[in-house]
């Protein structure tokens, strides 16, 4: 026999209207669900954002006006855009009060499958001289410098360093793999020497056996801008805006808020579901424990007759819905995950093609958000359950046992 | 020993006041068996609820053993009905989901008593109503007279002082009767328990060391008076 304990009573006594336990359980797990899978995407798009936003390791992001959405889709998403402006921005930017540092990039796409098997991919020209953003996440690289016909590719991309591969004819050897970020913008782009890039474009326009690239010399995408430390980005922003014509500022740390508010309008309906669904658990469990206390006052108070206190049969009454409710909160959290396993890279494909950017949270983050979710299904029985304990504690033993009767 | 002083309840019903239990005044020796009879509604009940402290008198004194109990709090009243009361009720008063050895070992889960001690003593206690092959019964599987017994068993466990009996025999036919009640004397002369046996029963009542007659929320007749 199990050690007798009120935990052991109140466990035999869910055993009793098994049918009623096992649907507050459900009911309680759907909330739990629910509002786990709402924080673990709220959380995911937010790192996904911010590192999107870290990796960048820049402040502002300049793009010629008119095309912010496409700018800011390739950052997030990963999405090959094409939208230039003259490289002498460049300059024009560095020269600017506040500006620490600068760096081109120009955004093309490969034309094809160039060698092993690759996607389509995202291609970036960079300038090594300048680069901020691409070498320090660098994962594996080859044992000599960076030369004129090397690339580093993304983790996505099935490819080693000392691999060759093929731009638009142009043979190139892998020089260097990222760290795998969850972002496509580096995940699944080449990133090529900026001035082989204008070399491959005119060297496509010489020969009709390979796709074009439509890119002249002196073009560029868009320059990134780190500010000095004193130097607010926002400062900076309107600095760049009003002595550049034809450029706009981005702060990249409003792309990760623009993110927020998208994803906010997206999931918020989740959130709000949640808690409603919270507060209607609350209240039924409120109703099934007021009608648990009814219908077993006469054992409550033979509890109370041989030395059960107040505390004693309140504390049965609680529990009771801390074990009902922490299995739904269980049971919901681990459906939550399961879902989320099983559908990991098709969920996280949905969010891409939205151009929102989707890290899985760390371990710990997801054992924070279980935590999170687990006491707010515990929350629901004690809140739920406190008025009717209460209530059984107040009548004086006799009269429960005589209400029985 | 226990004792009451004008002792009194009254119910409010309505706009009415009841009148349950009349300025009673009672002593009753440790190791004595007494029995109070009378009519349905002459206050029998409550008036051992009141000695039990299961409810509060409006007003008077109940003393047991020199302890004026309506002067204890919670915690404290609820450990003098754990460790020095037994109770017995007029109705199957088990806990459906527990066995009959869980439910005699139940009064152990609200005291300090060592839990394997308690689980010998529950076993003992079931031997003695001679229950020891139902005790992984459930009382949906035994009879009234065994859920009886079984009841028995758990308000002895804790070995109290004195055992408060209502109408612990009302359902049973003649033949269980008269066992449960042979029990009790034998309880009371092997334990030194004090019995206190509320019954309409006379003939039971007659079986007491001291028969108390009750009659609307009076002691009408009392031996020692």
């Amino acid at each position: 026999m199990e050690k007798l304990s009120l935990t052991y009573v109140a466990r035999k006594n869910i055993k009793r209207k098994l049918f009623r336990s096992i649907a507050l359980i459900l009911a309680v797990g759907i909330a739990t669900g629910a509002l786990f899978s709402s924080i673990l995407i709220m959380k995911s798009v937010e790192r996904g954002s911010k590192t999107a936003v870290s990796m960048l390791g820049a402040d502002l992001m300049v793009a010629p006006t008119g095309y912010e959405a496409a700018a800011r889709s390739s950052l997030l998403a990963g999405e090959p855009q094409t939208f230039y402006m003259d490289r002498s921005i460049e300059e024009k930017i560095a020269k600017i009060d506040g500006v620490e540092k600068t760096s081109s990039q120009v955004y093309a796409e490969t034309s094809s499958y160039p060698c092993c098997g690759f996607r389509k991919s995202f291609l970036v020209g960079f300038d090594p001289k300048t680069d901020f953003t691409v070498m320090p996440w660098l994962n594996k690289k080859l044992d000599r410098p960076f030369g004129g016909n090397d690339v580093i590719i993304g983790s996505e991309i099935p490819a080693y360093p000392g691999f060759t591969t093929y731009v638009h004819g142009h043979e190139l050897t892998i020089w260097g793999t990222l760290h795998r970020t969850g972002l496509k913008y580096f995940d699944n782009t080449i990133f090529i020497p900026i001035e082989t890039l204008y070399k491959i474009a005119e060297e496509t326009r010489l020969n009709s056996n390979v796709a074009p690239l439509e890119i002249n010399r002196n073009q560029i995408s868009v320059v990134l801008v780190k500010g000095e430390e004193k130097v607010r980005p926002d400062v900076l922003e309107v600095r760049i805006e009003g002595r550049v014509p034809g450029v706009i500022a981005i702060p990249v740390e409003s792309v990760v808020h623009t993110v927020k508010i998208q994803v906010s309008s997206l999931f918020g309906s989740l959130f709000i579901l949640s808690a409603v669904l919270w507060v209607a658990n609350t209240l039924m469990i409120s109703a099934i424990f007021s009608t648990i206390v009814s219908e077993r006052q006469r054992e409550l108070g033979i509890l109370r007759a041989i030395g059960a206190d107040r505390n004693a049969v309140f504390r049965l009454i609680i529990l009771e819905a801390v074990i009902l409710t922490s299995i739904g909160g269980i049971l919901g959290i681990a459906s939550g995950q399961l879902i989320f396993l099983a559908f990991k890279n098709s969920i996280t494909s949905s969010f891409t093609s939205l151009k929102i950017p989707y890290i899985w949270p760390s371990a710990v983050n997801i054992l924070m958000i279980s935590l999170l979710s687990f006491i707010s299904a515990v929350s629901m029985g004690v809140f739920g359950a406190i008025y009717p304990a209460f209530n059984s504690t107040k009548m004086e033993p006799y009269l429960a046992i005589r209400a029985g009767e | 020993m226990i004792v009451t002083e004008n002792l009194t309840k009254i119910y409010r019903v309505g706009d009415r006041d009841i009148e349950a239990v009349i300025d009673v005044g009672l002593r009753i020796s440790d190791n004595e068996f007494v029995s109070i009879v009378g009519h349905s509604g002459s206050g029998k009940t409550t008036l051992l609820s009141m000695i039990g402290g299961l409810t509060r008198p409006t007003k008077g004194k109940v003393f047991v053993d020199g302890i004026d109990i309506w002067s204890l709090g919670d915690k404290e009243l609820s450990k003098l009905r754990n460790e020095k009361i037994g109770f017995i009720f007029q109705f199957s008063s088990l806990i459906p989901t527990l066995t009959a050895l869980e439910n005699v070992m139940l009064p152990a889960t609200f005291s300090q008593n060592k839990k394997k001690e308690v689980a010998i003593r529950a076993e003992e206690m079931l031997d003695l109503v001679e229950l020891s092959h139902r005790i992984d019964s459930y009382p949906s599987q035994l009879s009234g007279g065994e859920q009886r017994r079984v009841a028995i068993a758990r308000a002895l466990v804790n070995k109290p002082k004195i055992i408060l009996a209502d109408e612990p025999t009302g359902d049973l036919d003649h033949e269980t009767e008269k066992d449960v009640i042979d029990l009790f004397l034998k309880i009371n002369k092997e334990f030194n328990t004090t019995f206190l046996l509320v019954t309409h029963n006379i003939e039971l009542a007659m079986k007491a060391d001291r028969k108390l007659v009750m009659d609307q929320g009076k002691i009408i007749e009392d031996p020692n008076d």
